[in-house]
C-alpha cells in the first residue's frame, strides 16, 4: 500500500529534502507503531498520530493511500522541551 | 553599586506632575526580585480598597526583573500590572521586544504611575533625564503613527515605545499596552487603565550597562542556546509558535467555537497553523526579542492585504483566538485581523473569546440583529471579525458597545441566561488551552490570580519567570534559572530561596484579590469546561467540579493558606517575611495563626507530608 507521511515542525528533520511530506510504500499488515520504528520514534513516549485526520492508536493498521500525520504535543504556558 | 539592579524605581505622579526616585534596599530585591512581586507590593500599598480601575487612584506599574535587559536569550521580559479594569481582581501581564530592557539600560528598574494627567501625556526617558511632555497631537492615532512621530521628534530611530491604543482611549476593558508595535503586555486590560491616566506612551531611550557580578554564566548560557538551538528551541526557532496546532485537532482538544467543539477539520487547521505561516509568501521572517537567538517572532507581510512586518505576525494564542475558536480558516484575513488588534491595542485572548459569546449567543438567539444594529454574528465569517475589531476599539454601535466590556460584562448586561456561555475565570477571558485536556492548564486556571491566563502562572515555573523578567520559551532548567540569578547579584541564592520568591508574590496577589472580594468562590472553572466536547476522542469524558475542588484545595495547603478560604495565614506571612501587607488588607487574614514556617510549595514537602499537616 502507498501512504503519504506529513512530519510536523521538529520531526520534519527527519526528512529535510523532502520537507517533511513523504510518500512512502508500506507491506499490507503495517501498524502505526512499525511507521513510528521505521522513523526511529518507537520509544517516544509522545508522539501523536493521525490517520486522515483522526487520531490513531499505535496499534492501528495503517490503510492505503492514508495520509498519516506525526506530531509532538503542544504544551501551554509552561512549554515543555522542543515544544510549542 | 549593586549587581543586577540599579535600586532605582521610578515614581511618576499625573496628577501632580511630579516624578521621584525611590530606593528600596537590598534585602527588598534579594526577597521579591521584580515583576510580579514588586506590580503586588504597589497594588497593596498604593491602591485604596475598592478603587476605581480607571480611577485616578489606582496605579500602573512597569516592572523589569532582575534577569530583565542581560544579554542572553528570554532576558527581554518585563510586567505590568494595575488593579483590573476587566476584573476587578489583580492584574498582571507580561511583554517581550526591547523596551523593557531599554528600560534597565536607562537605569531604572520600574515605573510606577500615580493620578491621572489633565491633558494626554507621555513620558520621555532618556537615561536619567525624565520628562511628562504633551501627547495631544499622538491621542485617537494608531499605534504605528504614535511610535513614527515619536522617533521623528527624538530624532532616534531606536527609542523603545510602550503605549495604549484607541480601544484603551475608549475605555475598552481589554485593551492592551504595546511595545515596539508588536509585543503586547495583553492580558487584564492594562491599556485601558493606562488611557484612564492620560497616558498614551512611555518613549525610553537607555544607554548604560547594568552591571552584574560574574558574566561567565551568562555569556555561557548564551552560547547554549545558540549551540544547542536545534535540539532545544527548534520548533520555536522555525515556526514561532502554533506549529502543531494539528495535534490539539488530533487529541480533541482544539478550541472551536467557543469552547464546545474540540475538532475542527484537518484541513482548516492546516491551513492557518505556523507551519503553513512559514512556507507562504506572508512570512518575511522571524525575528527576536532583546539578545535573544531563539527568534521565535512572526513577522508577517502581504502587500494586497497592507499587512506590515512591525506589526509583527499572529501567535498561537492569535490563531487559536481569532482562527480555530471562530472558525476563520482564511490566513491571509487572520494576518490582517492581528495587524488591526495591533495597530488599535486589543488583547486577541479576550477579542476572540467575547466575540465567540457573541456567535454563539447569535446562533442560539439569545443576541438577535436588534442587538448588533444588524451586523450578523456567523461561524467562520472573518470579514465580519475584521470589522469588529474597529467597532470594539472606538465602541461603535450596540455591538462594539456590548462587546468592549469582556464577555463577563456583556452577558451580564443582555442576560437572557448568556452568561452560561462565558469560559472565564475571574472574568478573564480563559486562553487557548483547554484544561479538560492539559493538565498543567486545569492546574493553573483556577488559581491564577489574574484568572484564565495561561501565562498568569500560579504555579512555580512560570510564576518565576514573571518575576525575574524570563521568557516562558527558553528551555532552561531551574538550576539554570538559579545560576542566573546568582550569575545577575551575586547572591548565594539556592531553588529554595526562589521558590520563597515565588510563595510571596502569589501569596501578596492574594492578599489583594480577597481584599478586592475575589474569594475562593472564584476558585473554578466556568461551567462550559464541564461540559464534554461536542467532538472527537474527548467527547465521552467530563470534568467533574470535584476534580477542580480537589485542585485548589491542594494548592491552599501547598501554599500555606486557609484550607476553606484560601486566606494566607499569618504564620505563612510570617515566614515569607511578608506579614507587613496584611495591614493592607485589613480583615483578609484569619484570627487562626498557622504555624510559623514556610509553606509546603517552598519547603518542596513531598505531597503526602502535605496532606499530614
Amino acid at each position: 500500500m502507498r501512504i503519504e507521511v506529513h512530519l510536523h515542525a521538529e520531526l520534519a528533520r527527519l526528512a529535510p529534502e523532502q520537507r517533511g511530506v513523504l510518500k512512502l510504500d508500506m507491506p499490507d499488515g503495517t501498524r502505526v507503531a512499525d511507521l513510528l520504528q521505521r522513523f526511529a520514534l518507537g520509544n517516544h513516549h509522545r508522539i501523536i498520530v493521525g490517520i486522515n485526520g483522526q487520531a490513531a492508536a499505535h496499534e492501528q493498521e495503517l490503510v492505503d493511500g492514508a495520509r498519516i500525520d506525526l506530531l509532538t504535543p503542544m504544551a501551554g504556558g509552561a512549554p515543555a522541551r522542543r515544544h510549542t | 553599586m549593586t549587581n543586577g539592579y540599579w535600586d532605582r524605581i521610578l515614581h511618576v505622579h499625573l496628577t501632580r506632575g511630579e516624578t521621584w526616585i525611590e530606593s528600596l534596599g537590598e534585602a527588598f530585591w534579594r526577597r521579591h526580585l521584580g515583576g510580579r512581586s514588586l506590580i503586588a507590593h504597589y497594588l497593596l500599598r498604593e491602591v485604596p480598597q475598592n478603587a476605581d480601575p480607571l480611577g485616578p487612584e489606582n496605579v500602573l506599574v512597569f516592572a523589569c526583573g532582575i534577569l530583565t535587559g542581560l544579554p542572553f536569550p528570554g532576558a527581554g521580559r518585563h510586567s505590568v500590572g494595575a488593579k483590573s479594569p476587566l476584573t476587578g481582581a489583580f492584574g498582571e501581564s507580561e511583554a517581550g521586544g526591547f523596551w523593557g530592557a531599554e528600560l534597565r539600560h536607562a537605569g531604572w528598574d520600574a515605573i510606577v504611575v500615580h493620578g491621572r494627567a489633565s491633558a494626554p501625556t507621555y513620558l520621555s526617558i532618556a537615561d536619567d533625564k525624565v520628562e511628562l511632555r504633551d501627547a495631544r497631537q499622538l491621542w485617537g492615532k494608531e499605534t504605528g503613527e504614535v511610535e513614527d512621530t515619536l522617533r521623528q521628534a527624538h530624532g532616534d530611530r531606536l527609542l523603545r515605545v510602550a503605549q495604549t491604543g484607541i480601544a484603551g482611549e475608549h475605555g475598552v476593558r481589554f485593551a492592551l499596552i504595546v511595545n515596539d508595535l508588536n509585543e503586547v503586555a495583553g492580558r487584564t486590560g492594562l491599556g485601558a487603565v493606562m488611557a484612564a491616566k492620560n497616558l498614551k506612551a512611555v518613549a525610553v531611550r537607555g544607554t548604560q550597562k547594568l552591571p552584574v557580578a560574574d558574566n561567565a554564566p551568562i555569556q555561557q548560557t548564551s552560547r547554549w542556546v545558540i549551540d544547542t538551538m536545534e535540539d532545544n528551541h527548534y520548533n520555536f526557532h522555525h515556526y514561532g509558535t502554533g506549529a502543531l496546532m494539528l495535534g490539539k485537532h488530533l487529541e480533541g482538544h482544539l478550541i472551536v467555537r467557543n469552547f464546545q467543539d474540540g475538532q475542527w477539520t484537518p484541513e482548516q487547521v492546516t491551513a492557518i497553523d505556523a507551519k503553513t505561516f512559514a512556507d507562504s509568501p506572508y512570512r518575511q521572517k522571524m525575528d527576536g526579542c532583546y539578545a535573544c537567538s531563539v527568534r521565535c517572532k512572526k513577522r508577517a507581510k502581504d502587500e494586497a492585504m497592507a499587512v506590515e512586518p512591525r506589526y509583527g505576525g499572529p501567535e498561537y494564542e492569535t490563531l487559536g483566538a481569532t482562527g480555530t475558536n471562530l472558525q476563520v480558516d482564511n490566513l491571509p484575513m487572520l494576518l490582517r485581523i492581528n495587524q488591526r488588534l495591533n495597530r488599535v491595542g486589543i488583547d486577541s485572548v479576550s477579542f476572540g473569546a467575547t466575540t465567540a459569546w457573541a456567535m454563539e449567543c447569535y446562533e442560539r438567539g439569545l443576541l438577535t440583529d436588534a442587538d448588533t444594529g444588524g451586523i450578523p454574528l456567523h461561524w467562520g465569517d472573518g470579514a465580519t471579525v475584521l470589522k469588529l475589531v474597529d467597532l470594539v476599539a472606538r465602541r461603535e454601535g450596540p455591538l462594539g458597545d456590548l462587546l468592549a466590556g469582556g464577555a463577563l460584562a456583556a452577558a451580564r448586561r443582555l442576560g437572557r441566561d448568556s452568561e452560561q456561555y462565558v469560559v472565564h475565570v475571574k472574568g478573564l477571558e480563559v486562553a487557548m488551552h483547554d484544561p479538560r485536556a492539559m493538565r498543567p492548564m486545569l492546574e493553573n486556571y483556577p488559581i491564577t490570580p489574574t484568572g484564565g491566563d495561561h501565562t498568569g502562572a500560579g504555579r512555580h515555573r512560570t510564576s518565576l519567570r514573571n518575576t525575574v523578567g524570563l521568557c516562558q520559551f527558553l528551555a532552561y532548567d531551574e538550576p539554570r534559572v538559579v545560576d542566573l540569578v546568582r550569575a545577575a547579584t551575586g547572591w548565594d541564592v539556592d531553588e529554595q530561596e526562589l521558590r520563597a520568591v515565588v510563595s510571596r508574590g502569589l501569596s501578596m496577589a492574594r492578599l489583594f484579590n480577597l481584599r478586592e472580594g475575589i474569594t475562593a468562590a472564584d476558585d473554578r472553572l466556568p461551567k462550559r469546561l464541564h461540559e464534554p466536547l461536542l467532538k472527537g476522542p474527548l467527547s465521552d469524558t467530563r470534568l467533574a467540579t470535584e476534580d477542580v475542588q480537589a485542585i485548589v484545595a491542594d494548592y491552599y495547603l501547598e501554599q500555606g493558606w486557609h484550607p476553606q478560604t484560601g486566606a494566607p495565614l499569618a504564620g505563612t506571612l510570617q515566614a515569607l517575611e511578608i506579614a507587613e501587607y496584611a495591614t493592607h488588607a485589613a480583615g483578609v487574614v484569619p484570627a487562626e495563626a498557622g504555624a510559623t514556617r514556610l509553606p509546603p510549595a517552598v519547603r518542596g514537602a513531598a505531597a503526602d507530608d502535605r496532606h499530614d499537616e
